[in-house]
């Protein structure tokens, strides 16, 4: 059947639905549809699409009627609740006056909700009185016990709201409960409980670098050691067991841990890194072992210069430049030799900012074998002068 | 003395506005940046306190808006997170005057609000 056969038999068929069909234009050939099998099908996909429509129009509906008696119940909390947040309670008045008619619109599902995200959001940006009476609201409406209950919930990102509750409205006695999550299959779920667990707290929370096996992420890694900048420094007796974990993205963690806070106790363990299997741990261990250099660190480095990858070869000589001293002019001299030539730039960097000499070897070098050391000192020079 | 709040959280917004009213000034709220610089249009306030993330038009564009218009008579206080540094050293390239890093207690920044008052006088 050609195309322009099908199409008419189709028009055929629409028309039908609304007028006695025409007879003639449905042919009795085998390979046509029937009049009888057009009407069904027409009339299930009328079916469908009323269905749709229907499904379509509850839904919006039910979101359309939810925004609305957000935006009422909004006109009515936000002023109450932010009176109660100002609300001053001295000593024999712990609890703030909450009037029986909020107390029963917070019964509503979405009204408490509404709350809870209203309340998280807000404690976030304040300290002081007006943040523990927030805390002291949310206990009072009894909205805890709600969020206690998401963290049994199957959906993930419900575990993951009550988790976040918990930790912004400081309910250090779950503690336990948020920190068995942090080794959670779902990431998001897992990443919550960590950054709740290290809220409540700090360094201390850190303990989940004990158990945790599934990788913590490189924006988790961030987050994290952002969390840490915020709340007092305590001494981490696990970091040395840490640096020597089976899951490689907490030797990362641990790596960056040192390398921000100076761990120096730690250095034989963060050497041992840079034999890591994983390119990016030994990576990171170079840059951490510069951080926190001792007398032995150069030669450790270009120890293992001699074994690595290109990528990390130019990371060493990046941090040798950084740590160098004159001990280190012959071993770097000779790598002015290397057949490439990015690592004879980064030597040169490096040799320059071992000591005066460095640099006058490096010349010394050029006026040798101008080609291409005449270049590569030009440019040492000019990097120096900025 | 009339100051504005911008901030995109409702009750973030309505309970510094509570504050500041208790404290004696007169409060324009709004909620985002587009309606923010309406308002300074508008209603002239003689202090500005910006949280830097908002929606439409950012903290940072107010301040320059502000300053570049009045001749930097008007004070603004931005209000930023942790880890905003940047934006904040932006803020006061562009002529802020003051800023205050969430979380903050309404105290504090009762206590800005009133410093600032005083450099106005």
């Amino acid at each position: 059947m050609t195309p322009l056969a099908t199409l008419s038999i189709n028009v055929a068929g629409i028309t039908a639905f609304y007028f006695p069909p025409i007879e003639g234009l449905l042919s009795s050939s085998a390979n046509v549809i029937t009049q009888e099998r057009l009407y069904d099908t027409a009339i299930v996909f009328l079916i469908i699409t009323a269905l749709l429509v229907c499904a379509t129009y509850i839904y919006l509906y039910l979101n359309k009627k939810a925004f609305f008696y957000k935006q009422r119940i909004r006109k009515q909390l936000d002023i109450w609740i932010s009176k109660a947040i100002l609300e001053e309670l001295g000593e024999g008045n712990q609890e703030i006056s909450i009037p029986s008619k909020f107390k029963r619109i917070v019964h509503h599902p979405i009204a408490r909700q509404f709350v809870i995200d209203e309340l998280v959001a807000t404690k976030k940006g304040l300290t002081g009185a007006a943040a523990s009476n927030i805390v002291q609201l949310y206990l009072q409406l009894d909205l805890r016990d709600g969020s206690i209950k998401k963290m049994d919930h199957k959906k993930w990102y419900v575990r993951a709201r009550g988790i976040q509750e918990l930790y912004v409205m400081e309910q250090s006695d779950m503690l336990l409960r948020i920190y068995r999550q942090t080794n959670s299959k779902n990431e998001f779920v897992r990443m919550e409980a960590q950054t709740g667990i290290v809220h409540l707290s700090g360094f201390k929370g850190l303990r989940f670098l004990d158990i945790v096996v599934y990788p913590i992420t490189e924006w988790q890694q961030l987050k994290l050691l952002d969390q840490l900048s915020q709340v007092p420094f305590v001494q981490m007796k696990s970091l040395g067991k840490w640096l020597l974990s089976a899951n490689p993205s907490v030797v990362l963690f641990a790596l960056r841990i040192v390398e921000t806070y100076q761990q120096f106790q730690v250095h034989d363990g963060v050497a041992a890194c840079l034999h890591h299997e994983l390119e990016p741990v030994r990576m990171q261990a170079v840059r951490t072992l510069a951080s926190i250099a001792g007398d032995e660190t150069a030669d450790m480095l270009l120890e293992a210069f001699a074994k690595e990858k290109f990528t990390v070869k130019l990371c060493i000589l990046d941090h040798l430049a950084v740590i160098a001293t004159p001990l280190l002019l012959n071993p770097l001299y000779q790598l002015l030799d290397f057949p490439n030539d990015l690592i004879k730039l980064k030597a040169a960097k490096a040799l320059a900012s071992c000591s005066p000499e460095g640099m006058e070897a490096l010349q010394k070098k050029a006026a040798m074998q101008p080609e291409p050391y005449q270049q590569i000192f030009l440019h040492v020079q000019s990097e120096i002068k900025a | 003395m009339k100051i504005l709040i911008a901030e995109d959280e409702p009750l973030m917004l309505r309970t510094i506005e509570l504050k500041l009213r208790k404290d004696g000034y007169e409060v324009i709220g709004s909620p985002d940046g587009r309606d923010a610089m309406k308002r300074i249009e508008a209603d002239k306030p003689d202090m500005i306190i910006t949280d830097i993330m908002l929606p439409y038009s950012s903290g940072l564009e107010i301040v320059g808006r502000v300053k570049m218009s009045s001749g930097s008579g008007v004070p603004v206080i931005v209000l930023s997170s942790m880890g905003q540094e940047k934006t904040v050293e932006e803020a006061f390239s562009l002529g802020a005057d003051d800023y205050i890093t969430k979380p903050f207690s309404l105290s504090e920044l009762s206590i800005r609000v009133k410093r600032l008052t005083k450099v106005i006088a």
